[in-house]
């Protein structure tokens, strides 16, 4: 068999038209016009991998090197006289559209499932394994910060401090789980009504959700759902998630440069706000559970919620948004 | 080289070849066998895209090859996996780290320049010859990090010089085989390319705030819920100050850099570039991915379709110099802290 091609000495740039022969026996014979090169046996190449319709590489023990288009025919050889044959399935698979379609579907799936269950659950398993002190961590500065640009002083009357402070002694008293639960109040400024938690367990009233709130029960319940979010580390699991985000588009796009560029924030958005809009229910269904463990009545999270929400006129879209639409919410709490 | 005989140049244009079907089915097996190895075959899957890169592009008839082990490169990935963990972890956990990290990271950063540089001149080859790179950690450190400190108190207006003096080095200290190439790059089209920019930028805002106080579009920008969102508006004025900036640069670089008494030349043209570009966000978009090795193939043709080879006599007479062996730790980290050197 014959191959054509151009051989290359490895000292200069030169290049020389050649041909390379090889016999029945795989004795390699090359003919070159400008070069005498003595011959070998084709078990003594080297050959680089087939990629494409690239050319191929084929490197002599004298250090020579000859470059040839003729990939079919250099395949054929190495299965007939051996060679380095193990990487060449990955090429089969390259030149087939039926096993390029299959990889779609492949990294489709992957995708999916990799954002809907894989990564929160693995991010659910790491939370749950490392100590409580770690979520202390997370949020060691969140308060004062938030103290010193957003939130002022809260100026609820003291009593009414009290009479909640004790509801909320109430809810936790029986908690084992290990965090230091604590409520803060504070005037939200341009927060508005709202109530969050930290991952160590400090949760936030704004003096305009409390007076937002019809009765004291509707902030029982929002307790609750705080406690939620505090007790399913959702602080930390968030943290968890996004960290790993970006490296899961580098695996997938196989582009170290993607994760950075403008095209992966939108998916990156969509991702997170659907895993923020994840733990609303879970804090929902936990604050459900508890409220009905003191003799709560969990609509009257529902009756907050759509408080909140006239409040907020929000008209804001669903895959963009943080919080999953209200009457889902309380549909489900009814349940 | 004889200089003694005059010779006429002759026009070598680089050309690619690249199919976007062909890639388009090395592409997605790639990424499809990188999940399944959990990511271990991302080494070879970038060897393997490297190649095809390379191997489609030409010059006089012979094509590049890029000759980086999958092995080294999976070891390289490895630690900065490890490093990229550790970083993000820990500064999600204990901010306060996060400084340290930056000065261990700038301390590091010349070293990590040189090594890419390094790392892919001399995985690079052409008619068996590598390229290479001799760059060292002093110079790097003055280009990267000292001149671009000092300019901040210019207010930045000597930052075209510190372009041209970093893509000089790169050059100067860049050979094939033994011949090095050289560069007179002059900081003047860089300082002009960036004086336009500016220029564009100031009466781009002026105009569009002017447009938007002046013209009560929007009358009450305070409680507009569109407000955030203006500055959006000037993104595509952004993007193309950017890429002419950019095609300027590329094309000054080039046409000044000589290798041995050949020379180079460049005429990419911002607009098409910027065309390229939109159409290839739409398209990624709109094809959720599916088009990504499109948008590869055809950005790397119209690349090589802009650069040619001018050679003042003979191509054959280049030799060899011996080149020592390099792991690919800092091209690696490198990739992944998103730092693009080079031309």
């Amino acid at each position: 068999m014959q191959l054509s091609g151009r051989l290359f000495d490895g000292h200069t740039s030169k290049s020389h038209p050649a041909e390379l022969s090889v016999t029945d026996q795989g004795d390699v014979r090359i003919e070159c016009p400008e070069l005498s090169v003595s011959g070998c046996h084709w078990s003594e190449l080297t050959i680089s991998p087939r990629i494409g319709s690239t050319a191929r590489y084929l490197d002599l023990p004298n250090g020579l090197r000859f470059e040839t288009r003729d990939n079919d025919q250099v395949d054929q050889l190495i299965g007939q006289f051996a060679g380095d044959d193990r990487l060449s399935w990955i090429h089969r698979l390259e030149n087939s559209y039926r096993y390029a379609f299959l990889s779609v579907i492949c990294v489709g799936l992957f995708i999916w499932w990799g954002i809907n269950y894989g990564l929160p659950s693995a991010a659910r398993q790491v939370a749950f394994l490392l100590p409580v002190s770690v979520n202390e961590e997370v949020s060691k500065h969140t308060l004062s910060t938030l103290d010193k640009y957003i939130f002022e002083p809260s100026v609820l009357e003291a009593e009414r401090r009290e009479k909640l402070r004790k509801n909320f002694a109430t809810l936790v008293a029986s908690r084992d789980d290990g965090f230091n639960y604590q409520l803060h109040f504070r005037n939200g400024g341009i927060v508005g009504p709202n109530a969050f938690a930290l991952p160590d367990g400090s949760i936030i009233f704004t003096d305009q959700i409390i007076e937002l709130a019809g009765d004291d029960e509707e902030l029982i319940a929002v307790m609750s759902h705080e406690i939620g979010h505090v007790n399913m580390r959702h602080g930390l699991r968030r943290a968890l998630q996004s960290s790993a985000l970006p490296l899961i588009i580098i695996v997938v796009t196989g582009d170290m440069s993607t994760a950075s560029s403008v095209l992966a924030a939108l998916p990156t958005i969509l991702v997170e706000s659907q895993y923020s809009q994840a733990f609303e229910l879970e804090a929902d269904a936990f604050a459900k559970d508890l409220l009905q463990q003191h003799q709560h009545d969990p609509m009257s999270l529902g009756r907050l919620l759509e408080r909140l929400s006239e409040e907020h006129e929000a008209g804001t879209n669903d895959w963009f948004s943080s919080h999953p639409p209200t009457p889902e919410r309380i549909e489900k709490l009814r349940d | 080289m004889s200089h003694n005989i005059p010779q006429h140049p002759t026009v070598h244009p680089f050309e690619f070849h690249g199919k976007s079907g062909e890639f388009f089915k090395i592409w997605i097996v790639n990424i499809c066998l990188t999940i399944l190895t959990l990511g271990i075959y991302s080494a070879w899957a970038k060897v393997r895209t490297s190649q095809y890169f390379y191997g489609h592009t030409t010059l006089a008839g012979s094509s590049f090859e890029y000759t980086a082990k999958p092995m080294t490169i999976l070891k390289g990935r490895l630690v900065a996996f490890f490093v990229i963990i550790l970083y993000s972890l820990s500064t999600s956990f204990f901010p306060l780290i996060t400084p340290l990290f930056i000065i261990a990271f700038l301390i590091i950063l010349p070293w990590l320049i040189c090594r890419s540089l390094k790392f892919r001149a001399v995985n690079s080859r052409y008619r068996n010859l590598n390229f290479n790179f001799h760059g060292t950690y002093g110079q790097a450190f003055c280009n990267y990090l000292l001149f671009p400190l000092l300019s901040v108190f210019t207010l930045y207006l000597i930052y075209p010089l510190i372009i041209a003096i970093q893509n000089r080095w790169y050059v100067n200290n860049s050979s094939y085989g033994q011949t090095k190439f050289t560069s007179n790059l002059s900081a003047k089209p860089i300082f002009f390319a960036c004086f336009i920019a500016a220029l564009v930028i100031i009466v781009a805002f002026a105009g569009f705030f002017g447009l938007i106080l002046g013209g009560n579009l929007i009358s009450d920008i305070e409680n507009n819920p569109l407000a955030p969102f203006l500055g959006i508006a000037l993104l595509p004025v952004y993007y193309g100050v950017y890429v002419y900036v950019h095609a300027k640069i590329v094309n000054a670089t080039m046409n000044s850099t000589k290798l041995d008494q050949h020379s180079f030349e460049s005429n990419l043209k911002a607009s098409k570039l910027l065309w390229l570009l939109i159409t290839n966000t739409l398209a990624i978009m709109v094809s959720l991915g599916l088009l990504i090795p499109w948008t590869h193939i055809r950005m790397a043709r119209y690349k090589a379709d802009c650069t040619q080879f001018v050679a003042t006599g003979n191509l054959d007479e280049f030799t060899r110099d011996a080149a020592g062996h390099q792991n690919a730790l800092g091209e690696e980290l490198g990739d992944v802290m998103d730092l693009e050197f080079g031309i």
